[in-house]
């Protein structure tokens, strides 16, 4: 073996750590938690619903209980709070959802047909109208924002937006009238521009990309049907089927399992951007969220919204 | 009728380990002893339509006095079994969902169901005279003249037909 050859392949073990160390592996995966925020014994969290993090490693969490959005330090200590139970400026019905994005914070109420913004510091800036409520909303990398909304019970459609709420796009979500479908989308931006969007009463996963188009679509487990139950002679869902989406930083993208599966709450499959499956891992407990901030760590609730954790994700070879 | 109802409060409140509202520890004397129970499916916390209701009476109601002469009681469905975690875990959903509501009385976790079959229809309230006994039953949604009821009723405010007895 020349010297050369073996400079290459320390050079390529060199490479090879240093990814290991800021992308999550695929296949087999071990979790090691490096944060927990709130708990059964704390007034810090009491129904998580959203949870966004920003550049700094500031946690924002949306709060359902006390209709609050919430930051903590990325060491896990309380910052600031805001909002409270109203329909004013600045405050919530029942806060689902924040996104971090630059120096402004999104933030939706289950009710109402806007999204407010807030600034890094949580102080009120404004609000933009959604044409419907909102049922996820995420910010794509060129600053553009998109949403999922309810303008009626038989018009679920996503939104394209700019940054400053201005309607670039729309698309409608359900080719039929089915009133279970948009609060119950789940959202994830693609690095590359797109966007993923998961079902939580249809085993369904989509790749679309920033006008909206499909790219590709999934049924990640198996295509089972959630079941039904009648309530008032109206078919509803009784389970779940796509509880989250998550993308790290390589554009791959975590799903995570509802009732459908086989670990409701705890089974996460991985998808390569392509959609090619890339592997699967099991959480301790579990989660209604995943989560991944720009150092690809993940955060999923615990205690059954009263608490976050944070994990880092290792092989487990 | 009235003995039924002290004895499975008095079984709730053993299994929940709680206390009585200070208002209505003096069985029999007299009108401070009026109190209230609020049975709540502790599912329906998040749900605002689900609690519009016990919020509208809260909004009737001053703090003090639900603080004094009202307690709720947290139900659940799952788990059977007394499990000491999630009992923590509803108490804190508890003061989330209070604070946010402006509720202002305090609430215990059923962590024993026992109150499981009296609250088949979600949240329910049930008044108590000074002595013990259950004087009415509403489940939501509160008419504005049930809540002027009840409200009426922890505020001494005494329509005939809930008179205490004697």
């Amino acid at each position: 073996m020349n010297i050369n050859r073996v400079f290459q392949f320390l050079l390529f073990g060199m490479l090879a750590v240093t990814a290991a160390a800021i992308d999550p592996p695929t296949g087999q995966v071990k979790l090691v938690e490096d944060l927990s925020i709130g708990g059964p014994d704390k007034d810090e969290l009491f129904l998580w619903t959203g949870i966004s993090v920003d550049r700094d490693g500031n946690i924002f969490f949306a709060d359902a209980l006390d209709c609050t959005v919430k930051k903590f330090s990325p060491d896990g200590r309380f910052l600031k709070k805001t909002g409270g139970k109203g329909k004013g400026p600045g405050e919530f019905e029942k806060t689902v959802g924040v996104v971090a994005a630059g120096e402004k914070v999104f933030a939706w109420d289950v009710y109402a047909r806007t999204v407010q913004v807030f600034d890094r510091e949580l102080v009120y800036q404004r609000t933009l109208p959604a044409a419907g409520t909102v049922g996820a909303l995420d910010v794509l990398p060129d600053g553009r924002l998109v949403a999922a909304v309810r303008e009626s019970t038989a018009i679920p459609s996503l939104l394209i937006l700019s940054p400053t709420g201005v309607k670039l796009n729309r698309v409608i979500l359900a080719a039929s009238a089915d009133p279970f479908l948009v609060d119950s989308v789940c959202l994830a931006t693609d690095p590359s521009d797109g966007f993923y969007l998961g079902f939580l009463f249809s085993d369904r996963v989509e790749k679309r990309n920033g006008r909206g188009e499909p790219i590709w679509s999934k049924t990640p487990f198996g295509g089972r049907k959630a079941s039904q139950e009648s309530v008032a002679g109206l078919k509803v869902p009784s389970e779940t089927c796509v509880q989250d989406l998550a993308v790290d930083q390589r554009g791959r993208l975590y799903v995570l399992g509802g009732g459908i599966a086989a670990h409701p709450g705890r089974d996460v499959l991985i998808f390569n951007p392509d959609g090619t499956a890339a592997g699967t891992f099991l959480l301790p407990e579990p989660s209604h969220s995943l989560y991944f901030d720009r150092q690809n760590r993940l955060y999923v609730s615990a205690d059954n919204g009263v608490t976050m954790k944070r994990y880092r994700l290792v092989s487990g070879d | 009728m009235r003995r039924i109802w002290r004895i499975v409060l008095a079984a709730g409140m053993a299994a929940a380990a709680i206390a009585f509202p200070a208002g209505a520890g003096d069985h029999g004397q007299g009108p401070g002893g009026r109190f209230a129970v609020v049975l709540i499916d502790a599912d329906s916390l998040a749900c605002s339509p689900c609690l519009a209701s016990l919020e509208a009476l809260c909004r009737a109601v001053p703090p003090a006095v639900q603080a004094e002469r009202m307690i709720g009681i947290l139900t659940f469905r799952e788990g059977k079994v007394p499990d000491p975690k999630r009992t923590r875990i509803l108490r804190t959903k508890w003061t989330g969902y209070s604070r946010a509501g402006a509720i202002g009385f305090p609430a215990a976790v059923d962590a024993g169901h026992v109150f499981d079959r009296l609250n088949g229809e979600g949240t329910t309230v049930i008044l108590f005279d000074p002595f013990g006994g259950s004087v009415k039953r509403w489940t939501p949604p509160f008419s504005p003249r049930a809540i002027a009821e009840i409200a009426g009723y922890l505020l001494d405010r005494l329509s005939p037909i809930m008179e205490p007895r004697p």
